[in-house]
């Protein structure tokens, strides 16, 4: 493979950026769908549809590393938070298919808060991965996705405790419904690992 | 009727139910029993064993006691441990007939048919009609219906509902009732207009309103 000499440091800014776009947007979809089910207007297919493209924006970011031979930061800390970004989405991916692969039938409030969290988590992530090129405003990002994840927490477990309150829940809305939290907190714990990223590169090159 | 017997031996008692056309369903333990009345809808259950113990597992499902030997004490015993029947060995056929009717009929929610105003609904021929017409709501629907047409007006809780409908706890933050009352509601509005609506008590539950009109124009 030939290496690039003339650096194109501007693409790997690009397509962070819309990586970040990919994010929230599939968050904000995957929170319409868990607030209408069972009558959602947003299928899942749109929310794949976004997973998809973020795969493709990660093999680009992979490519364009493989290619270049000047990057705008360390190659492992740009290979890191390619990984991170791709893992935010394929988690919010697994937890909108899960309403269908169980066949949810209606809405609970904690799950709900999880996926208002998420958006709001994957909003400042793609502020943090929009403010590459300068770092402006990634601290206050990085900071606002550490706190929504520690709300994240709190909301996720006392959602799974909400399930063992009484002894005569249904079974079967146990097992659906831990899976489901545990899935929308696996998504929002990635925004933290994916903040961290970022700060690591803002650390090393601010 | 569907009677589930739980832990009781073959012999007179099921024979009787049996041969008077109930559908009995036997099985060997309380954990059994509760599943067995989850899918099957037991409107009586008898056993030979501890009352007590089924009725925490069966909820509103009433428990009668066997005894395969007649016994006043032991029919005293059973009724001072929480069943809510006795049966023995001393009573004829009939009578055992007609106290295991009696038991399911004592039974909370187990009125088959409820009305209210020109609202009917009969659990048995599964139906729900306003002035005579079919209405097309499903039986998860028709059973929430019942039950809000069974508390007269008055607000029944959505953990009541849950609990009488889906036959388990409700678990906290689920939407499961909302999301059918809401279904219902649509449904009630597009067949039978404002006359028969449900009413919202926010945090609460719900209640089913007939408007006095359609009540007094029967």
């Amino acid at each position: 493979m030939r290496l690039a000499l003339v650096p194109r440091t501007t693409a790997f800014y690009d397509l962070f950026a819309a990586a970040g776009r990919a994010a929230h947007e599939a968050a904000r979809l995957t929170e319409i769908r868990f607030r209408e089910v069972p009558d959602q207007t947003v299928a899942h297919a749109r929310v794949k549809q976004l997973e998809t493209e973020g795969d493709t924006i990660t093999r680009d970011i992979f490519e364009l590393l493989n290619t270049q031979y000047v990057t705008p930061f360390d190659r492992e800390d740009i290979y890191g938070l390619a990984k991170a970004v791709d893992d935010v989405v394929d988690f919010i991916d697994e937890a909108s298919d899960l309403l269908d692969i169980y066949k949810i039938d209606a809405p609970m409030d904690q799950a709900i808060a999880q996926c208002r969290v998420l958006v709001d988590a994957t909003g400042e992530l793609e502020r943090a991965l929009g403010s590459l090129r300068n770092f402006k405003g990634a601290q206050e990002a990085i900071l606002a996705i550490k706190r929504l994840e520690d709300d994240g927490d709190r909301i996720s477990r006392d959602a799974i405790a909400s399930l063992f309150e009484d002894e005569d829940v249904s079974p079967r809305t146990m097992i659906r419904w831990k899976d489901v939290f545990e899935a929308l907190e696996r998504a929002i714990d990635a925004c933290e690992t994916a903040a961290h990223a970022v700060g690591n590169i803002v650390v090393k090159n601010a | 009727m569907q009677i589930l017997a739980v832990g009781v031996a073959p012999g007179r008692l099921l024979d009787s139910l049996t041969s008077a056309g109930h559908a009995v369903r036997a099985v060997a333990g309380p954990g059994e029993a509760e599943l067995a009345a989850r899918s099957s809808r037991a409107e009586v259950a008898v056993t030979e064993h501890d009352p007590a113990a089924l009725k925490r597992r069966l909820g509103t499902v009433p428990v009668a006691v066997w005894l395969p030997t007649a016994s006043s004490d032991g029919a005293a015993e059973a009724l001072a441990s929480g069943a809510d029947e006795a049966l023995h060995a001393g009573m004829g056929r009939r009578e055992l007939l007609e106290r295991v009717a009696a038991l399911a009929r004592r039974a909370p929610g187990a009125e088959a048919v409820v009305e209210a105003g020109p609202l009917r609904l009969d659990r048995d021929r599964g139906e729900a009609t306003w002035r005579g017409r079919r209405l097309a709501l499903t039986a998860r629907e028709r059973d929430v219906l019942h039950e809000l047409a069974r508390a007269g007006g008055a607000t029944v809780r959505r953990e009541h509902l849950y609990r009488s409908v889906w036959g388990y706890a409700m678990a906290r933050g689920d939407r499961t009732v909302d999301v059918n009352v809401k279904r219902l509601r649509d449904k009630l509005a597009a067949e039978v207009g404002a006359p028969a609506t449900i009413a919202t008590e926010p945090g609460v539950g719900y209640r089913l309103v007939v408007a006095a009109e359609a009540v007094t124009a029967l």
